[in-house]
């Protein structure tokens, strides 16, 4: 889910996309998504300037959220983690299922969490270590 | 020494990696002070609790860090008997001597700031002395010589702190001399290295890569013209790529002053005067920062957005532990996010309009991170006596006046101001530029034809010919570097369409929501090829 609403101009997440599944017009268009091309790779995810680009998956009832993380410090698989929404404010707990280490993706990390279902559209940034 | 002694170094950061360089110790009035080589004066100072680094001329009040940059001498003291150092310009070595200047005792404890509470009681204006202490005549000697004790700056330097300086000049021509090492200079450097002979780039700091150097984030922009990376690594891998080029050189702490006739550059690096004869001259200046006029303004601890992004990425230096930053453009809000990732803590961003400045992604990232945009508000005092402990905010009405009633006080030790830039245009119009205030691009510019050639051979790119983004400046480096080379019968195959794919890169980049302004701006500054005119100042 890219959450990118404003033409400005930028165009590295349709570049970075290899199966083109992004379509932008020019570099100030708002990108979209073509989810049947999509694999949910999150190359976009890793090059994405605004941090806006997250990917939301729900198995069995349970919502796992993908997010961008640019501060310390840094979870690990497993660890229970605050889940926020935009405005920051608390949602609750949610667990860490998977992490691509900040090292990997030049200090950006990708952090999946686990959460209930309905926060899905709502949790979008993490505090760690309270 | 104040008594907050605590290491304000930063250790870990999620982004950064800091070079400090090997401890060295230096004295303040002195005490001696733990630093690291690759520190400047003012930045060790500030690392070790220092906050009030000057008093101010004529009511000794007190000055902090403001700009970082060796712009706004409230950071000048007296270095190994040499008066008027710009301390953020420095680097610090092993026993140096520092002391603040022109207070008494100390600029802590300064007893001549009884001369703020005397001008508040006689409404003292400028230079008042000159009006009213002039009677009875048989002392005015004596009002005299009281009244410079009061005021200036520095004292005369002993001879053995001047002994060991030894001037020199150098004298040098070029087929291109760049003025700037920010992002249009150094891609100007770049293009115009590979096809000229000889190019000489010039920056009045340590290091390359102008603002792009304190960027954490990630750049918006071209994906095929760096975006998606990090300001930091743009510069990093920009200033590798100028360091494999033999036939140009960077002088670095080079002050550039003056250009003369038949394009002579005029700098000075230390001691050393530089004499450069160039064919064509690029101008990358980049822009100075502005101010904003509330009570109290002056206070150690209202600081500028680079000032801050200087300290906190340069240095490796906690600038406070509550910021209030004021105005939510993209510089507000991409400070807001580097102070959260440096530990900072961010109270609130104010934006005086009714809207937030700045794409709405930058906000995002700090919105969820709890921090509250407060749009129509704006700062109307800062709290404290010798450095800041709050700040008064307020709600403005549509005429941007305060509403009464609305005010209220934040807990904060820094105050940020990232109210936008204004192009730093003096030497374009000593260089024959036409000047015109376009108030689009942030102030004084001057006039352009479409591949930003100012007056004959002189060129503009960057934040210079107006305020906009590194990515344009980015590409509105190539352009000069490229169309200067192709000038001087240096051109590479292919040379002409690139040019023009870039221009219309450019115009694509600038054809969004965004743009607008950029290209409102810009309309009446383009001139005809043949309109420029290639007047110099004439010596008489």
């Amino acid at each position: 889910m890219i959450e990118c609403v404003q033409q400005i101009p930028c165009n590295s997440c349709a570049l970075a996309c290899k199966l083109n599944a992004i379509h932008m017009e020019n570099v100030n268009d708002i990108p979209k998504i073509d989810y049947d091309k999509c694999t949910g790779c999150m190359a976009c995810a890793m090059t994405c300037p605004g941090l806006a680009i997250f990917l939301l998956r729900s198995e069995t009832s349970r919502g796992y959220v993908t997010l961008p993380y640019e501060f310390l410090p840094t979870p690990d698989a497993g660890q229970q983690v605050t889940a926020l929404n935009r405005e920051g404010k608390v949602l609750g707990r949610g667990k860490v299922t998977r992490i691509l280490p900040p090292k990997r993706n030049d200090g950006t990390a990708l952090v999946t969490i686990e959460v209930p279902e309905e926060w899905l559209l709502e949790a979008r940034a993490i505090r760690v270590g309270e | 020494m104040e008594a907050n002694s605590t290491d304000g170094r930063i250790t870990e950061h999620p982004i950064f990696k800091f070079d400090r360089g090997k401890e060295v110790s230096f004295y303040f009035e002195g005490k001696p002070v733990k630093a690291y080589a690759n520190e400047t004066i003012a930045a060790a100072l500030y690392a070790n609790g220092l906050r009030i680094f000057s008093r101010s001329m004529k009511y000794h009040r007190p000055r902090g860090f403001f700009c970082g940059i060796g712009r706004c001498s409230a950071c000048m003291m007296t270095v190994d008997g040499i008066p008027n150092v710009r301390t953020c310009m420095v680097n610090v070595q092993e026993g140096m001597r520092v002391s603040r200047q022109n207070a008494f005792p100390n600029a802590d404890h300064d007893m001549l700031s009884v001369m703020d509470i005397l001008g508040f009681y006689f409404s003292l204006a400028s230079g008042f002395y000159h009006h009213k202490m002039i009677h009875p005549t048989f002392l005015r000697r004596t009002y005299l010589k009281i009244l410079t004790a009061f005021i200036g700056l520095g004292k005369l330097p002993p001879k053995e702190s001047v002994s060991g300086l030894r001037g020199s000049k150098v004298s040098e021509e070029a087929d291109v001399v760049i003025i700037g090492g920010g992002p249009a200079g150094l891609t100007a450097a770049l293009e115009a290295g590979k096809r000229c002979k000889k190019v000489i780039l010039l920056d009045d700091k340590k290091m390359l890569g102008g603002q792009l150097v304190k960027q954490t984030h990630r750049f918006f922009g071209d994906a095929r013209h760096h975006a998606g990376v990090r300001g930091i690594r743009i510069a990093e891998k920009l200033t590798k790529q100028i360091g494999e080029l033999r036939n140009v050189t960077p002088y670095l702490g080079t002050t550039v002053f003056g250009i003369y006739e038949d394009r002579t550059v005029a700098a000075a690096q230390g001691d050393r005067l530089l004499k450069l004869h160039a064919k064509k001259i690029i101008i990358a200046t980049g822009a100075y920062e502005r101010t904003l006029v509330f009570e109290n303004n002056d206070l150690p601890g209202v600081y500028g957005a680079g000032g801050v992004q200087t300290i906190m990425n340069t240095y490796a230096i906690k600038p406070g532990m509550r910021a209030l930053v004021v105005g939510s453009g993209n510089v507000g809000l991409i400070l807001s996010y580097q102070l959260l990732q440096s530990g900072v803590k961010v109270v609130a961003i104010v934006e005086a309009l009714p809207k937030i400045g700045g794409y709405l992604v930058h906000a995002a990232k700090i919105r969820r991170q709890g921090v509250e945009i407060l749009t129509s508000h704006t700062v109307v005092k800062a709290v404290g006596r010798k450095r800041v402990t709050g700040a008064v905010i307020a709600r403005i009405d549509d005429g941007f006046k305060p509403i009464q009633g609305t005010e209220r006080q934040l807990d904060c030790d820094l105050i940020c101001i990232a109210v936008g830039l204004t192009p730093t245009y003096e030497l374009a119009t000593q260089a024959g530029g036409q000047e015109a205030f376009v108030s689009e691009l942030g102030g004084f510019v001057v006039r352009r034809t479409k591949f930003m050639e100012i007056s004959d051979g002189v060129y503009v790119a960057g934040d210079v010919s107006g305020i906009e983004e590194a990515t344009t400046a980015m590409l509105a480096g190539q352009i000069v570097g490229v169309h200067s080379s192709l000038k001087l019968g240096y051109g590479l195959p292919g040379d002409e369409k690139q040019l023009e794919a870039w221009v219309k890169r450019l115009d694509e980049e600038r054809s969004g929501p965004f743009g607008e302004k950029i290209r409102r701006g810009l309309g009446s500054l383009i001139i005809p090829e043949e309109d420029k005119i290639g007047v110099y100042p004439t010596v008489s």
